[in-house]
């Protein structure tokens, strides 16, 4: 797939200058960027995640390890706060994950405790204002077993706030990437659905007419989806030498699913963006609080009560460390699969992308917002530095600021401006 | 769908949870990611559906407009205005320019399955600003059944039978007689109680057959809930009743020798130390933890669930530390950690609650012992009637069946559950006229007969 250009673009191409306005297609780099937010829940152990500094350099902790293979591509920023989390309502968990990404105050109600939802975007949903202009999807968000739907299950929001639920089942990616196999098939399928879709706009339109202002604005976000539902129809992702469709993922079940749903999230989401299917992409393991036992790393008790450890329970330290650990591992995976897509000579996938893998507390007993362990992956088409960068209590709105600068995104503040002077220092090139 | 179409189709769409239930309005919040379900949904459904069976007539072009009409009023729970059917007969007209006659009858079934008439639960007013009568049997159904109103609902509207609340209260009658009234019941009680979060507790590799026996835990508490709203009719019975619902799975696990297969039995519970909801292995289930019972989360669960009462969230920056699990009892290592004056406060509340239930272990099975030593099953209730003082679950149930403060609360669920908003100031009257009716002869099914002939339940929009 490519991006639409104007025919004003081709004019400049050819060296016309006709003094046209700023195009957005012009303003991105000839290989497009990815960005791609990751998360894991329940704070860290510090001293087992943060990475040293040596003489010659710096070297990975016992949790990042796994990383070791792309460490030239990454850069880990230490003591990065979440600071906006200081406000607004909202327990540690509720307001961890709520100001993960859109580093603001939750808004305040009655829904879960004292609040409702977040009250902003999340930083990936901004960035899709400007990548996802020109894909099939806008953005795609997958879950690993994100069963639950409240405050603590959801981390992606729109401009205004509404919650966006990951996709949990690797089918339903499937189908929304591929479709179906035969080509005659699709199209038919594709050309009904449509006129279905069509159909179901008159109505929203129709009842819009005759309900409550209020009423109306929950129809036309409705029809919004709707709409988005439809240009996924429209679009049908190509095949090339970087895209090829892969057979049809099964539905694992059992006490093992976690692992396999994780693997096949994962590749998905590479592929998606190895396609150029969408160009903003986020994965959420489980959620904020999550009871999950890690078995598969050797773990017995659910996460979040061990999380609850004290400083000197070196049974719970070790236990934390191998499932964050192990959730490094999964990360691997993912950059492993964009290091391995060419996107260009020279220059791989990765090289291209902007990928951060973020958590909701900096450590599970106290429900601390501070020392976040925050990781940046990939060269941001070169835009993004890497190694250890020291902060002394950065705060994350400027961290996610800078991200979606080295992704393209022209903003200039993100989240409540209170907490962010301008992209981190030490982040962009 | 399956009351329309007379299929079953899955919305794999978990309803968010606000206030504790899943019928909470303003906690759904509209995703690309469930309008894309929708669709998938609609479209299996319409695949799956028997067209002879759902269209009035044999299809053709003809009869296009009576199945869209029929069918629309059925989906609608309403009939179609001139402009909606003109819409979808133009619609119709478009698809049949490229597919045959019972593929174009099926994709308008598509459209229908995703129009917002059918999908959200638009109420209207009639002069003098209440609910007009097709939105009362909509708002009837969806409180009594978590259905769409049947053909006889729907009738009785459109004769007008819904004006007065005697005709309602005939209506609503009818409807909890329903399975759908039994299922809805017992879908209030999982939800209220807690068990719908069993399907995502965790309890080990080796959880002794527990992922097996969380259905049969979620039916038991679902039939207990249905048996004390619409047959007992007692809200005591639900806390001091002696008598269950069993599958074999589920009396094994209580110990009911004798009892094998699937189905769902009821059963004396007089040689065992169970009483009422409270022991229930799903209730006491939700409310443990992997690693072992937790009395702060079974207080919890009394004093948020079944008294109504507000709880502060822990503080901030306190280490919630407990001591290794191997050794001595839940309530030895609970008290050592409530010796911190920074805890104490709130766990002093919810603790001693929960280790009277402490012969019940995190599966929800009886146990004499822990770790080899004898479980001290005295608990209190602080500062509600005195202090009430109890040794075991039994007095416990008996308690909390006598309660006030259980009855005022479970009014205050059933109305959160019903009207799907929370309790406001204009709802005072009808709160107060259900409690009024548990108090006097805790009767669960005319304190819902209550709320929905009140004034307050024909009243449009968020709160009267």
């Amino acid at each position: 797939m490519t991006a639409r250009l104007s025919r004003r673009a081709v004019l400049r191409a050819a060296g016309v200058s006709l003094g046209v306005p700023w195009l957005e297609a012009l303003a991105q780099p000839a290989a497009p960027r990815r960005f791609v937010t990751v998360f894991s829940p329940n704070g860290t152990v510090f001293d087992q995640w943060a990475p040293t500094r040596t003489a010659t350099g710096w070297t990975l902790s016992p949790i990042l390890a796994p990383l070791a293979p792309w460490q030239s591509k990454l850069l880990v920023p230490v003591n990065v706060d979440l600071k906006s989390a200081a406000t607004g309502p909202g327990d540690g968990h509720q307001r961890g994950i709520g100001h993960l990404w859109t580093a603001r105050a939750l808004r305040p109600g009655r829904l879960f405790g004292n609040v409702d939802w977040a009250s902003g975007p999340s930083i990936d949903q901004v960035v899709a204002e400007t990548l996802g202009a020109t894909t099939t999807l806008r953005s795609l968000e997958l879950g690993v077993q994100v069963l639950e739907a409240t405050i603590l299950s959801r981390m992606v929001y729109s401009r205004d706030g509404t919650p966006l639920a990951p996709e949990n089942d690797p089918a339903a990616v499937f189908d929304r990437l591929f479709g179906a196999a035969d080509p005659l098939l699709a199209a038919k399928r594709r050309a009904n659905r449509k006129s279905v879709l069509d159909a179901v706009q008159d109505e929203l339109r129709g009842l819009s007419a005759t309900v409550s202002a209020a009423d109306r604005r929950v129809l036309e976000a409705h029809a919004t989806t709707v709409r988005e539902v439809e240009r996924r129809i429209e679009a049908v992702t190509m095949p090339s030498p970087t895209c090829q469709r892969p057979p049809e993922p099964a539905r694992p079940t059992g006490p093992e699913a976690f692992v396999t749903l994780g693997a096949l999230q994962t590749d998905l989401l590479a592929l998606a963006l190895a396609c150029d299917a969408t160009r903003v992409a986020s994965l959420q393991w489980s959620r904020s609080a999550s009871p999950l036992v890690h078995h598969w790393a050797g773990v017995t008790i659910e996460h979040h009560e061990l999380s609850h450890h004290t400083d000197d329970d070196a049974s719970a330290c070790a236990d934390i460390t191998a499932i964050h650990r192990w959730y490094a591992e999964q990360l691997a995976r993912l950059l492993g699969a964009l290091e391995r897509t060419p996107a260009g000579p020279g220059v791989t996938l990765l090289d291209q992308s902007v990928v951060i893998w973020g958590n909701e507390l900096g450590q599970g007993n106290t429900h601390s917002h501070r020392s976040v362990p925050f990781v940046v992956a990939g060269g941001g088409g070169g835009t993004l530095r890497s190694g250890l960068l020291e902060t002394s209590g950065g705060s994350h709105a400027e961290l996610l600021l800078a991200c979606a600068q080295a992704a393209g995104a022209p903003l200039t503040s993100f989240g409540d401006p209170a907490f962010c002077q301008g992209p981190l220092p030490g982040v962009l090139r | 769908m399956r009351q329309a179409l007379g299929v079953d189709v899955t919305l794999d769409v978990p309803d968010d949870e606000g206030l504790g239930f899943s019928t909470v309005a303003e906690a759904q919040a509209p995703s690309v990611s469930t309008s894309e379900k929708l669709m998938q949904a609609a479209e299996r459904a319409s695949s799956a559906m028997v067209l002879a069976t759902v269209s009035p007539c044999a299809p053709s072009d003809a009869c296009a407009p009576a199945f869209i009409s029929t069918l629309g009023r059925r989906l609608f729970r309403r009939a179609l205005t001139p402009d909606e059917q003109g819409r979808l007969v133009a619609a119709y007209q478009r698809v049949r320019a490229d597919n045959d006659v019972e593929a174009s009858f099926r994709l308008l079934t598509e459209v229908l399955l995703q129009a917002p008439a059918f999908l959200f639960r638009v109420e209207t007013a009639s002069e003098g600003g209440r609910l007009d009568d097709a939105s009362l049997a909509t708002r009837l159904a969806f409180a009594l059944t978590g259905e769409a109103p049947d053909e006889q609902l729907l009738g009785a509207a459109e004769r007008g039978a819904l004006q007065t609340s005697a005709g309602v209260r005939e209506e609503a009658l009818r409807l909890l007689s329903t399975p759908a009234a039994r299922r809805q019941a017992g879908r209030f009680h999982v939800e209220w109680l807690g068990v719908a979060g069993l399907q995502h507790v965790h309890r080990g590799a080796d959880d002794g057959g527990f992922d097996a026996l969380r259905p049969s835990m979620e039916r038991e508490v679902a039939e207990l809930g249905a048996f004390v709203t619409l047959d007992d009719r007692k809200l005591s019975s639900l806390f001091a009743w002696k008598t269950t619902f069993v599958d074999g799975p589920l009396a094994a696990h209580y110990g009911l020798a004798g009892i094998d297969g699937p189905d769902v039995r009821q059963v004396r519970l007089d040689q065992l130390q169970r009483l009422g909801v409270l022991t229930s292995p799903g209730v006491l289930a939700a409310w443990a933890k992997s690693t072992g019972t937790s009395p702060t989360l079974r207080g919890r669960f009394v004093r948020q669930r079944l008294l109504c009462e507000t709880l502060p969230t822990p503080p901030p920056n306190v280490s919630m530390t407990l001591p290794p699990v191997t050794a001595g009892t839940t309530r030895q290592r609970f008290t050592q950690h409530v010796a911190d004056p920074a805890c104490s406060g709130c766990h002093l509340l919810l603790d001693p609650i929960g280790f009277g239930l402490e012969r019940y272990d995190e599966t929800g099975a009886f146990r004499l012992l822990e770790n080899g030593r004898p479980i001290d099953a005295h608990g209190e209730v602080t500062q509600l009637d005195g202090g009430f003082r109890f040794e075991g679950a039994e007095p416990l149930g008996e308690w909390l069946a006598r309660s006030p403060e259980v009855r005022a609360c479970v009014a205050r669920q059933w109305f959160r559950f019903v009207m799907g908003r929370l309790e406001a100031d204009g709802d005072r009257c009808a709160l107060e006229a259900m409690s009024r009716v548990l108090e006097d002869s805790g009767d669960v099914r005319e304190a819902l007969l209550t709320l929905v002939t009140s004034d307050g339940f024909r009243q449009p929009g968020g709160s009267p």
